[in-house]
């Protein structure tokens, strides 16, 4: 973003380029609209797109030119290229999904396809909300929510302890934290159903909760014990001459300058325990009370067929409260990493 | 019994009234098993400045920590007022201590960075907090930076703050950790001024440490050379300058460093023959028999020898060379002036000198001015009798030690 307005103020202030672009918006009306939709045909494949690809030759010339009003190298122009495909690649599934979930029943499959559809309607989202889609937003809230406190309450002092305090077999200790994580839990999980059976937590959510903090602490630890080894001992030093003990150190000053790490630890953690499927369904089973989102999506899908429309609307619904949550969260990454500068390091 | 009793509690109350800091057989291992501290033992009087100084990784930084609670010490005591400290918490030893990067906690503003350890360990008020941070800072003229944060802060500033911190408890002891090698050169020999002034009027014993033996001969009262864990002498620095314990105090202290030219005693020649054959007097071979091996190190200061032109005549013991470098660093020159027996020796001679590089010289070592080392302990022998050389220095040295 910033290169663009920089580019743009020196396309402004530059005198030979202020003579040059002139020209720019004298060309005839219809040639510009050609340039205009040549761009939209980057952005999907529409009706007018394939009109416009017959002077597709013309129109690409004209961004060339477009791209040299703002001094744009020929390297920059691929690699903004390359940027667009890859925006175009990751955008299409979301929209996608909208397009599909503001479809009146049985207009998704009509062809050609259109991204846009003819018609809006929400009864997509009145099926899924009658289906129990509050149940699941509230389960799902409630495991992520206290399943990322807990994974943060275990992994803050257990990353302070391994990063500060000196004991034996900490390397070890360490090593074996790491291979927890490197076993995926899909493999364990007939013993992890069983073990949690005898227990009585299956079919619960404290279950599930417990089942995440358990799975996603030992990589949260190695992530946050990084943070820690950033932070100069001389801060905990000082703390403590300044009469802190251990736990007051921790909350009263490296709190703080970690927050970062404290943020990209909950982030990840909630979109894990947000969208996470294959051990949500296998504790939860068949409790409908008790259904995340992601067995609510998946309960859309049955043996006559899968009714994309209110998976989409369901997908939708579920997408928003992550989205939410990382922009709140990623204000304060940066502000933190801005705090969080250290002199004299 | 009783009158064993009345001597004890004699020496406890002298050993309370001399000493306000006390080492007493420091010892500190680490669980791997590198001794970083050995058998230390230091005293400090009450007001005193002592610079603990040693390349890094001496032990220096271990004996502070250990001082201010930081590190359990594997052995020995800390006594502070003549209490033992040892293994008390570092807020209850009544001591405050600045680190080298400042430490200051980033997130706070300069204000409750020096409040802060009020805030933790006494129950005053906000309002009687607020008012001694105002006067610590008052004291050391950042009142108007006292709303800022760490980041924008300069290094001087954060420094001052580091002080702040540290004066506003009003401790027993202050313990200073290379508090001066994060500022550029005109700041630290501005802060050094500072400190050694905010000292002198808190009147408060200081522990300081550096590495930097300008920084302790210029700053401290006594200084205290460590080498490897171990103390290797302690004393005012113009004592360790003249009369250094060992040739490792030798070169280490002063600078450039003290040449050193190892010999062996020729066992009738008078002289110790080596990369030059040097003519001893009764004063240098009388102190070259107490080794028990024939090994001796010269020592030669580079403000001893004299340069004279290649075939002057001369008393003292003289030796022919060739200019190799000269340095000049204003108010003298070094030059360095490689021996035809090989070594290369520095002499300090003042303003700018005669010579120029690759021009052939004469080097001239009185041997009044020479220290004898033992060639295999390393122990100081004979010094060189400093009261003939300069009359103004014992006057000097009577002034420091009070």
């Amino acid at each position: 973003m910033t290169d663009d307005d920089h580019t743009g103020e020196d396309a402004r202030t530059d005198p030979s380029r202020t003579e040059q672009a002139p020209p720019d918006r004298e060309v005839p009306p219809g040639e510009r609209t050609d340039g205009d939709q040549a761009e939209r045909t980057d952005g999907g494949v529409t009706e007018e797109g394939a009109v416009v690809s017959e002077t597709g030759r013309p129109s690409l010339k004209r961004i060339a030119e477009r791209a040299a009003a703002v001094d744009l190298r020929p390297l920059d122009v691929v690699v903004y290229a390359i940027y667009g495909l890859a925006m175009v690649f990751f955008a299409f599934p979301v929209l996608w999904v909208v397009s599909a979930s503001l479809r009146p029943e049985g207009e998704l499959f009509s062809y050609p396809f259109r991204l846009i559809p003819r018609e809006v309607s929400l009864s997509a989202y009145e099926q899924v909300f009658e289906a129990g889609m509050l149940t699941w937003l509230f389960n799902s809230t409630l495991v992520s929510v206290l399943g990322v406190a807990g994974i943060l309450a275990v992994s803050v002092p257990a990353a302070y302890a391994f990063s500060r305090f000196e004991f034996r077999g900490r390397r070890g200790l360490l090593g074996l934290v790491l291979l927890f994580q490197m076993i995926s839990p899909v493999i364990i999980i007939v013993p992890l159903y069983s073990v949690m059976t005898s227990l009585g937590l299956i079919r619960t959510r404290i279950g599930l909760i417990l089942l995440y903090i358990g799975i996603q602490t030992p990589f949260s630890i190695w992530l946050l014990k990084g943070y820690f080894d950033t932070i100069p001992r001389e801060l905990d030093y000082a703390a403590r001459i300044d009469g802190c003990n251990r736990l007051q150190t921790l909350r009263h000053v490296l709190l703080r300058p970690i927050a970062p790490g404290l943020a990209v630890v909950a982030i990840f953690n909630t979109v894990l325990t947000w969208s996470e499927f294959v051990l949500a369904y296998t504790v939860i089973s068949t409790e409908s009370e008790l259904y995340t989102i992601s067995i609510g999506v998946y309960n859309f899908q049955n043996q006559f067929g899968n009714d994309w429309r209110a998976i989409a609307a369901a997908s939708v619904v579920g997408m928003l409260p992550l989205v939410v949550v990382f922009i709140a969260l990623q204000r304060y990454f940066v502000k933190g990493l801005v705090e969080g500068s250290l002199k004299g390091q | 019994m009783t009158a064993n009793r009345s001597v004890d509690g004699d020496e406890t109350n002298r050993t309370a009234s001399d000493s306000h800091l006390e080492l007493r057989g420091l010892r500190k291992e680490y669980a791997d098993g590198v001794t970083a501290v050995e058998e230390c033992s230091l005293s400090l009087s009450r007001g005193e400045l002592l610079v603990l100084v040693g390349p890094s990784g001496c032990g220096k930084s271990t004996t502070l920590r250990c001082i201010a609670g930081l590190e359990e010490p594997s052995a020995g005591e800390i006594l502070i007022e003549g209490e033992s400290v040892t293994g008390r918490r570092p807020e209850d030893r009544d001591i405050a201590m600045v680190f080298q990067n400042y430490a200051l906690y980033p997130h706070k503003t300069a204000r409750a960075n020096i409040g802060f350890g009020l805030r933790m360990t006494t129950d005053l008020s906000g309002d009687e907090v607020d008012r001694q941070v105002e006067e610590a800072a008052d004291t050391l003229g950042i009142t108007d930076l006292l709303d800022k944060k760490p980041g924008s802060l300069s290094g001087g500033q954060q420094q001052r703050v580091a002080l702040g911190r540290a004066i506003v408890r009003d401790p027993a002891v202050f313990l200073l950790d290379e508090p001066l090698s994060n500022l550029d050169a005109t700041l630290r020999s501005q802060m050094r001024t500072e400190i050694q002034r905010l000292q002198r009027d808190l009147d408060v014993t200081t522990v300081y440490v550096t590495h930097d033996q300008t920084e302790a001969m210029t700053i401290g009262d006594r200084i205290a050379v460590l080498r490897d864990g171990t103390l290797q002498q302690v004393g005012t620095p113009m004592d360790c300058y003249r009369e250094p314990t060992n040739r490792f105090v030798a070169s280490f202290i002063g600078e450039p460093s003290m040449n050193q030219l190892d010999c062996r005693v020729d066992p009738g020649g008078n002289e110790f023959t080596g990369p030059v054959t040097f003519p001893a007097d009764d004063a240098l071979m009388a102190a070259a028999d107490a080794t028990e091996g024939r090994e001796v190190t010269l020592g030669v200061r580079p403000e001893v020898p004299a340069l004279l032109e290649p075939d002057e005549e001369t008393d003292a013991p003289a030796f022919p060379g060739r200019v190799s470098v000269v340095e000049p660093v204003g108010e003298r020159s070094f030059v360095y002036v490689d021996l035809d027996g090989g070594p290369q020796l520095i002499v300090a001679v003042p303003g700018e000198p005669a010579v120029r590089e690759r021009s052939a010289v004469s080097v001239e070592i009185p041997q009044s001015g020479v220290h004898l080392f033992d060639g295999a302990t390393g122990d100081a022998l004979r010094h060189p009798d400093w009261q003939e050389t300069d009359p103004t220095v014992p006057s000097d040295t009577a002034d420091r030690s009070d």
